[in-house]
């Protein structure tokens, strides 16, 4: 994706900047003398940019690889191709000093606030982690920058000492929450962060995760299936199907005026907000087909109903439409 | 006359259902006090967030309550005039599948792993219905083809882990359709689906309805699906009933502040909001139930008199109806 048009739209400077990243997880066959038999192209060539104070919101559904694209980011995975830049270096070239710096100024929160909390460690300790690994402070200036954090998520002093179970689940995301701030990051990736909350737990959190955003100037890359959250959080949003973005664009553009028909059914296919709101009736007819034989050609043609006759063998370029909103379909 | 000409449509009138669990922080009243009916080939949403009761009364609904520690303390649930809180086990049994039909959350556990779908889906046919043994397959393959699913004759063959999710909801739809219920209880059935195989499965549900004036209850703590799918609303909270009327009623006029906060707490799709109104607090924990509305700790309203006395129910317009002081 031409990444200078997407940076003259914007305004803040780009922080992080993704350049044709690819993973493909191997397929073996056997056990002692396993073959590799094929690869399952996971992400296939995503580039995007993320700036200073902004957040980004990645779209799709199970299986389009907008986990694995996060994971990259976090660098918990390595890519097969492609390279991440942050402020203007490549991640993976540097050293093992500069890849710990990176590490601690890309945090994350994860969607399960069951899973995501040691069971058998005190709040103060899960929040303290971070900082006794990476920071040389003594114990009462973490202690001081614990209680600053807990009250920056809206929690109490006398919460510093319970254990995870004592905590509801909006109160174990806020937990979460204030262990990604701990170490000042620059951009925090959010991995479904609010739908495995209740309905009205999830605003709250979503307004915590605005105002901390307006407060320190962090970054988010949010990961979500929920159009609506997009809406809300982002600034910019990329939509993925089959590890690839197939439209990316500013979140007002994207929702006024969508492009990719995948796009257009992921729209039609989400719920109403009211029962007279009307709905264009675009229903996809079958399923994501496996990563693992994508087929030729534009991935979507299998199901999209707009299909010609030479998206079954020709691969769409990515192509800026108006400033800033790119696609990639035969359409345009 | 009109009020009786409504009456004959009722297929299933709850009321005052009561389930109580016993347990060691006290009794839990899951469910206290519910009323409502549903009519012929009508959707009845029953919304509200975790705990407050919802699947407790469709586990009610179809006489599933561990027993103990649940118990149906009281009320009725009357299915085409039968009370089935008076039915012995066995009455009950040819009840569950034949007459109330229910799809649950996931299908990844739903579905018996070391049985074929063929089997899965012919039982409730073989143990319901009095066909001979030649046609129960027929039978099978016509409901799966019912609910879509492609080459039925050979899928029948198939185990639940060849299928993918949105394969394994249908099949599980299937099941619930496959001896012609006259209620259909839907809890949370898409939760686990992708969006694009969600809005497949609402349609199918809608047209599956359409075709067989099924009644369908809903429950789910999505605005959104009811907002697409069902006719009439029943907001829950604490194990409570707090208000019930149409879609439209609720959307437009929501006359109870749960429900005014729950809707204004949703992000919408086709508009920008600034900022989201969140409801302070959490949901109150069901064995310590403060005396008065289980609302007021949380209510931007609260009166005096909230923190005293359970509201009664107001009707706020025809067929819409809200438990909240400020109505009075």
């Amino acid at each position: 994706m031409t990444t200078t048009a997407q940076a003259a739209s914007g305004n803040g400077s780009v922080l992080l900047e993704a350049q044709d990243l690819k993973k493909y997880f191997p397929v073996t066959r056997g056990i002692l003398l396993s073959k590799v038999t094929g690869h399952i192209k996971a992400v296939d060539g995503v580039s995007f940019q993320l700036r200073e104070g902004e957040t980004l919101g990645i779209v799709g559904e199970s299986g389009c690889g907008k986990t694995t694209t996060a994971k990259m980011v976090l660098m918990l995975e390595r890519p097969t191709e492609g390279t991440i830049f942050f402020q203007g270096d490549d991640v993976y070239g540097g050293n093992e000093a500069q890849r710990k710096e990176y590490r601690s100024s890309v945090q994350a929160v994860f969607q399960d606030p069951w899973s995501s909390l040691n069971p058998r460690m005190r709040v103060k300790d899960i929040i303290a982690e971070p900082m006794v690994i990476n920071w040389q402070l003594s114990r009462n200036e973490i202690q001081q920058r614990v209680m600053e954090l807990l009250n920056n998520v809206g929690l109490n002093d006398y919460h510093s000492n319970l254990y995870p179970h004592e905590f509801s689940g909006g109160q174990r995301q806020r937990l979460a929450v204030a262990r990604a701030l701990s170490l000042n990051p620059k951009v925090i990736v959010l991995d479904e962060p609010v739908s495995a909350l209740d309905v009205s737990i999830r605003a709250q959190i979503m307004n915590l995760l605005k105002d901390l955003q307006a407060e320190f100037g962090v970054s988010y890359i949010l990961i979500a299936h929920h159009l609506a959250t997009v809406r809300y959080m982002c600034h910019w949003v990329a939509v993925m199907y089959l590890g690839q973005i197939v439209e990316l664009a500013p979140v007002k553009e994207l929702f006024d005026n969508p492009l990719h028909p995948y796009t257009k059914a992921l729209m039609s296919a989400a719920l109403p907000s009211h029962p007279d709101t009307p709905q264009e009736e675009m229903i996809l007819t079958g399923e994501v087909p496996s990563p693992l034989n994508p087929p030729e050609g534009c991935h979507f043609h299998t199901r999209c109903p707009m299909v010609m006759d030479h998206c079954a063998f020709d691969i769409p370029e990515v192509k800026e439409v108006t400033p800033g909103h790119f696609v990639s379909c035969h359409l345009y | 006359m009109a009020a009786t000409e409504t009456r004959k449509d009722v297929v299933l009138d709850v009321k005052d259902l009561r389930t109580y669990f016993r347990t060691r922080w006290g009794e839990v009243k899951a469910v206290d006090g519910v009323t409502f009916d549903l009519r012929k080939g009508e959707t009845l949403g029953i919304v509200g967030e975790s705990g407050c009761g919802k699947s407790v009364t469709m586990l009610s609904l179809m006489r599933l309550i561990p027993m103990p520690p649940g118990r149906i303390v009281d009320g009725s649930i009357s299915l085409d005039g039968e009370d089935l809180l008076q039915l012995s086990e066995d009455e009950m049994s040819k009840v569950r599948g034949s007459k109330i039909g229910l799809i649950i959350q996931d299908p990844m556990t739903s579905l018996n792993p070391v049985f074929s779908i063929g089997n899965q889906v012919t039982e409730a046919i073989r143990i319901h219905q009095d066909i001979p043994r030649h046609s129960v397959m027929e039978r099978a393959l016509d409901v799966l083809r019912k609910v879509n699913i492609p080459a039925a004759e050979t899928r029948v063959r198939d185990y639940p882990h060849q299928m993918s999710g949105g394969m394994r909801q249908r099949v599980v739809g299937a099941i619930g359709i496959s001896c012609q219920p006259m209620v259909l209880i839907a809890d949370e059935p898409t939760t686990s689906l992708d969006v694009t195989i969600q809005a497949q499965y609402l349609k199918l549900l809608k047209d599956l309805q359409q075709d067989s004036d099924l009644s369908l209850i809903f429950i789910t703590h999505d605005f959104g699906i009811v907002a697409k799918m069902c006719d009439r609303v029943a907001v829950m909270y604490a194990g409570k009933i707090v208000e019930m009327g149409s879609v439209r009623d609720i959307f437009n006029n929501p006359s109870h502040p749960y429900t005014e906060a729950l809707l204004a707490s949703v992000p919408k799709m086709e508009e920008d909001v600034d900022r989201l109104y969140a409801i302070e607090g959490q949901p109150p924990t069901l064995h310590n139930l403060p005396p008065g509305c289980s609302f007021a700790a949380r209510c931007p309203y609260v009166m005096d008199k909230c923190r005293e006395q359970y509201p009664p129910e107001f009707n706020v317009a025809e067929a819409h109806h809200s438990a909240c002081w400020r109505l009075e």
